[in-house]
């Protein structure tokens, strides 16, 4: 019974030491706190500790030529209420990209509408015939030595870094003449 | 954004004394009504009026917020943080509540999401030297102000100690001497809740002090309750 009574009144006993408890619950823990000679001492060391407190209390944190904290925060308002200048590439982004959607839907609508020709003729290849000359080429040589009229029988021998030449050669024979693929 | 009204139109409503006149320290209760038609002005744009709150409170919100960080500094930066989150939430105050309850919550609040990221304290006592350790500087009715200033600098040292909650409330209460009521209203519980809890922090503090006592070779008054049994009872 005893036991139970102090855990009750050592609830209340900080409350009693700061002046906060009141009325019937005052009296019932002054009563108890009589005969009780723990929660008597328990009291008085809470007693103590408040008034630690309370002179800790009396030193004053703060520096008192602290400045006022207004003028920042007037500043602060101030600037708050000025209007943000947008940078160059924000302000004009907007235009920006309208005009270049507007010419991607226009080239891409001129893509699609664009008019595809009714008949377009078709291109056919046709292999021409192609004439080979038999008669022996007359090769003019330069040099000195040799004649214009002994013709040399033997053609040639290609240069392959030479362009090549035309195939078709007209000899004066037509009876020479016939048709190769 | 608010449009500053005009000057004339605040004026004729209201003379507003010099920023230097008024910076009451008393209780919050004092100047509610003024408040209430402070804070109507400011919406409508007049900075005059919100200057005039600024007066009023700064001292004591920083007060509170230096008791609670330990940093005059820091206390300063959270004191701007909150007018300046005040201001711009003045179109969400309700006025027929009191302004001064809302301040010291997001005051309290910012500090104590402050606090919350701070490391903890180092656990090594701070030196106090034989004379205040020796001696009740305390029972005196009005002690030396160097004794005063140790004892103020251990009892910052025994605070930081407690958790957040009982710090607060201590802080509040038997440091800055808010009500119960008033001290509900800044945490933003019952009154219930608040006065058991400063009890709590109350046994806590003095079990920390006692101990820093017995430290000192002072014999202890009795065996510390457990925080525990507190608990459990309530």
């Amino acid at each position: 019974m005893r036991r139970n009574g102090c855990k009750s009144a050592r609830l209340r006993l900080p409350l009693l030491a700061g002046g906060e408890l009141l009325g019937s619950e005052r009296r019932e823990i002054e009563r108890h706190v009589i005969g009780c000679n723990d929660c008597r001492h328990r009291l008085e060391s809470l007693r103590n500790a408040l008034r630690v407190l309370n002179v800790a209390a009396q030193s004053v944190p703060v520096r008192p030529d602290a400045p006022s904290l207004w003028p920042e925060l007037s500043r602060q308002m101030r600037e708050s209420r000025r209007p943000v200048p947008t940078p160059w590439a924000s302000r004009f982004a907007w235009p920006i990209t309208g005009l270049a959607a507007t010419l991607v839907l226009a080239v891409g609508t001129m893509l699609i509408t664009r008019p595809t020709p009714a008949h377009r003729p078709e291109t056919t290849v046709t292999e021409k015939p192609q004439v080979v000359v038999n008669t022996p080429q007359v090769v003019q040589n330069d040099s000195s030595e040799e004649s214009d009229d002994s013709p040399d029988l033997e053609p040639p021998r290609r240069d392959s870094s030479q362009r090549p030449r035309p195939l078709t050669r007209f000899s004066s024979d037509p009876a020479d003449t016939q048709l190769t693929h | 954004m608010r449009t500053p009204k005009n000057r004339d139109e605040t004026d004729d409503a209201e003379v507003i004394p010099p920023l230097t006149l008024a910076i009451p320290d008393g209780p919050l209760r004092r100047d509610e009504t003024g408040d209430a038609r402070l804070v109507e002005r400011a919406r409508n744009g007049d900075d005059d009026a919100f200057a005039l709150l600024v007066a009023r409170y700064e001292r004591k919100l920083l007060r509170v917020l230096t008791r609670m960080v330990h940093d005059e500094e820091l206390a300063r930066d959270l004191s701007q943080e909150t007018f300046w989150k005040v201001y711009n939430r003045l179109d969400r105050f309700d006025t027929s509540r009191r302004f001064g309850p809302w301040l010291f919550r997001v005051g309290v609040n910012l500090a104590l999401d402050g606090l919350r990221k701070k490391p903890p304290p180092a656990t090594t006592s701070i030196n106090v030297r034989s004379e205040t350790s020796g001696r009740r500087g305390f029972d005196l009715p009005d002690p030396d102000p160097r004794i005063r200033e140790e004892i103020a600098q251990e009892v910052r040292f025994l605070l930081e100690k407690l958790p957040l909650p009982y710090r607060t409330i201590l802080v509040l209460r038997d440091l800055e001497g808010f009500s119960s009521a008033e001290v509900a209203a800044i945490v933003k519980r019952r009154e219930a809740t608040v006065r058991w809890r400063l009890a709590k922090a109350r046994e806590l503090f003095r079990e920390h002090w006692e101990r820093r006592d017995s430290a000192a070779g002072r014999p202890n008054v009795e065996e510390t309750p457990a925080l525990e049994e507190v608990d459990d009872a309530s």
